[in-house]
């Protein structure tokens, strides 16, 4: 087979997003490479396995070969590409992102195989011009510095610190490298409450409507907080860290100040401070075996909610088994700031064999299986009844809690709300604020989540609507470039086991 | 250039003499090797397409303000009629730092000169050799 007869089927393999066609092309040994990846691959298998995740991240691809030149065993194309990426969303205009670029290719042939295929393109036009700049306002996590090598190009802004959400030019390898592989975070703006003192356990039951006395050293528990008008606050993670010691792991609000104003001038004997501890999340099949060559004590012993003191490299940290992806993986608590940096090169160093990827929270996965954060400025005017974990709350208990009084009587009036995911008939454009929402007896509602479901191939979202809309119905969402039709479903959307 | 290139068709003499002249940072011999509205695309000199002599001559002068020294290695060159591509290795020192691009060329001409030459290399993380656009 001339090289650029390889070549050709090769682009229709990819195209079509035919594994078995892709790996028939290479050999044992063969080597790919292109600058939208950092380091060659090396394997017909692990060839396969890249060029599928970037093939299915995109649709409507065509390769043109422009003109083609062999010479024995080796041979040099000239090509373009055109594709659309799959799951941003599009641009604010209502196109798409496209992947369009005129490329090289070097092909060199042994023994009927592509024993190596060498791309050449500029990459510079497939991403913005440099990376978000920073408001001197806001504060830095420790990790800030690793986020820019790793090629970070937006953040958002989460207690008060610079949160790195965007890094890959195709949202389907962030979303791949989760559901497959392994992925570490910087999530050192995730920021700890930690109150501590005799009634430490007392004082965040009682800012707790999920049941808390029974929580013992080593727990976890994901918890609502609410005002006392029963309006959500908070669900943070409680870490039950000693005998007198709990972490609140906090969303975007200012828990810490809410906690020290109830305890200032009170008779609760806890102190309440936001100690110098920056997470990091590992999330991903392969975060089990990482963690195990990593910390002193074997993580994997780990049950699921269960947190432990350990060590990394003589460094001491927590860590749960626990996260926002709703499969395998942990946290890991450093116990100071100056330990951020030399754990985090660890993880790089160690998770190489394993394929680590650095990536952000992955919306797209999170909202699959319906999990969410909620804090008091996005909070739509929910109460937790109305919420998907309202089964999580704890109105028939003995213990009162900041909030029982009013989700009481919001029960005996009765529920007015509740939250459901929705199936939207085309895309939808990137959610920036929520989408006002009409079902069909002219009740209003909001849409809070909306992404690309690669399970599912189509567009999601997670609502709060009216209760008496029920499952299967139609309503109508308006978002900044139309309106869409959203089918009334289930949430979570997919089964854990079910990946796109 | 590392080492003595073989000698083929047009297309491939005319690639070869510019690539020459590109390391050895000598605009007026990149002048010879073009066609009067030939047209050069480099990554790395805004605006990234240089149409004609004057820009492609301008533009090479630019780069060589900040090209302190230029070395090319290249692999066999496949040629026919009237193209030409090969691919290799090109390493500069730019402002003091050594920058190493995997690059490949396509290119077309006629006994008269290049009508067209395309490197194709990563620009992404690197500085444009000059600041000044060239249009």
């Amino acid at each position: 087979m001339k090289p650029s007869e390889a070549f050709a089927k090769y682009c229709h393999a990819f195209a079509s997003q035919d594994g078995a066609a892709i790996e028939h092309l290479f050999g044992e040994a063969s080597e790919f490479s292109i600058p939208l990846l950092r380091e060659p691959v090396t394997g017909r298998a692990n060839i396969r396995a890249q060029l599928l995740r970037s093939a299915i991240g995109q649709k409507e691809i065509e390769v043109q070969i422009l003109r083609a030149i062999d010479l024995d065993s080796i041979g040099y194309v000239e090509a373009t590409y055109r594709a659309v990426v799959v799951g941003t969303g599009g641009k604010l205009d209502g196109s798409p992102h496209r992947m369009d670029f005129r490329f090289m290719a070097r092909i060199v042939m042994e023994q009927g195989k592509i024993k190596s295929l060498e791309e050449f393109l500029d990459t510079r036009p497939l991403f913005p011009d440099e990376r978000q700049k920073m408001f001197a306002v806001n504060r830095l996590t420790p990790y800030f510095e690793k986020t820019v090598e790793e090629g970070c190009l937006e953040w958002m802004v989460y207690n008060n610190m610079h949160f790195p959400l965007v890094y890959d030019h195709l949202p389907y390898e962030a979303y791949d490298a989760l559901a497959k592989g392994v992925t570490l975070w910087d999530v050192g703006l995730e920021r700890q409450t930690q109150v501590k003192g005799p009634d430490a356990r007392r004082f965040v039951d009682y800012l707790s409507c999920r049941d808390m006395s029974r929580m013992k050293t080593g727990d976890c528990r994901y918890t609502i907080l609410t005002d006392e008008n029963g309006l959500i606050m908070s669900d943070p993670v409680a870490l039950f860290i000693d005998d007198d010691t709990i972490w609140l792991s906090h969303g975007n609000v200012d828990l810490t100040l809410w906690a020290r104003g109830i305890v200032m001038n009170s008779e609760w004997r806890v102190t309440v401070c936001e100690p110098d501890v920056a997470p990091v999340q590992i999330q991903g099949p392969l975060s089990v075996p990482l963690l195990d060559d990593v910390c002193k004590e074997p993580p994997s012993a780990l049950k699921y909610y269960k947190c432990m003191r350990t060590s990394v490299d003589g460094m001491p940290v927590v860590v749960s088994r626990t996260g926002w992806s709703s499969g395998e993986g942990f946290e890991i608590y450093p116990l100071s700031s100056d330990y951020c940096i030399p754990i985090w090169d660890k993880l790089k160093r160690h998770g190489e064999k394993y394929g680590l990827r650095v990536t952000a929270p992955n919306l797209h996965r999170a909202i699959e299986r319906g999990v969410t954060d909620i804090n008091y400025y996005n909070n739509s005017g929910m109460n937790p009844l109305e919420d998907l974990s309202s089964k999580l709350v704890d109105l028939d208990g003995e213990a009162e809690f900041i909030g029982k009084a009013a989700l009481r009587e919001i029960r005996a009036r009765g529920v007015s709300r509740r939250s459901v995911g929705l199936l939207f008939d085309e895309e939808v454009p990137r959610l920036e604020w929520f989408w006002k929402l009409q079902d069909s007896r002219g009740g209003g509602g909001e849409v809070r989540w909306a992404v690309h479901s690669f399970a599912l191939n189509q567009s999601i979202g997670i609502a709060v609507v009216d209760k008496a809309v029920e499952l299967g119905e139609v309503v109508r969402v308006t978002h900044p470039r139309g309106t869409v039709r959203g089918r009334v479903t289930d949430v979570p959307f997919v089964s854990k086991s079910a990946i796109g | 250039m590392e080492r003595p290139l073989p000698q083929g068709l047009i297309p491939t003499a005319r690639l070869l003499e510019y690539l020459n002249a590109f390391a050895d940072r000598d605009p007026g011999r990149i002048a010879k090797c073009f066609l009067p509205l030939a047209c050069v695309e480099l990554p790395l000199m805004r605006p990234g397409r240089l149409v004609g002599i004057e820009e492609i001559v301008t533009a090479h002068n630019l780069a060589f303000e900040s090209l302190e020294k230029v070395s090319l290695k290249t692999h066999t060159v496949a040629d026919s009629e009237a193209v030409a591509m090969l691919s290799g290795e090109l390493r500069v020192i730019c402002r003091g730092r050594e920058e190493i691009h995997a690059f490949a060329i396509a290119s077309q001409g006629t006994p008269q000169g290049l009508s067209r030459a395309s490197w194709y290399f990563d620009s992404r993380r690197h500085r444009y050799w000059s600041d000044k656009p060239v249009l």
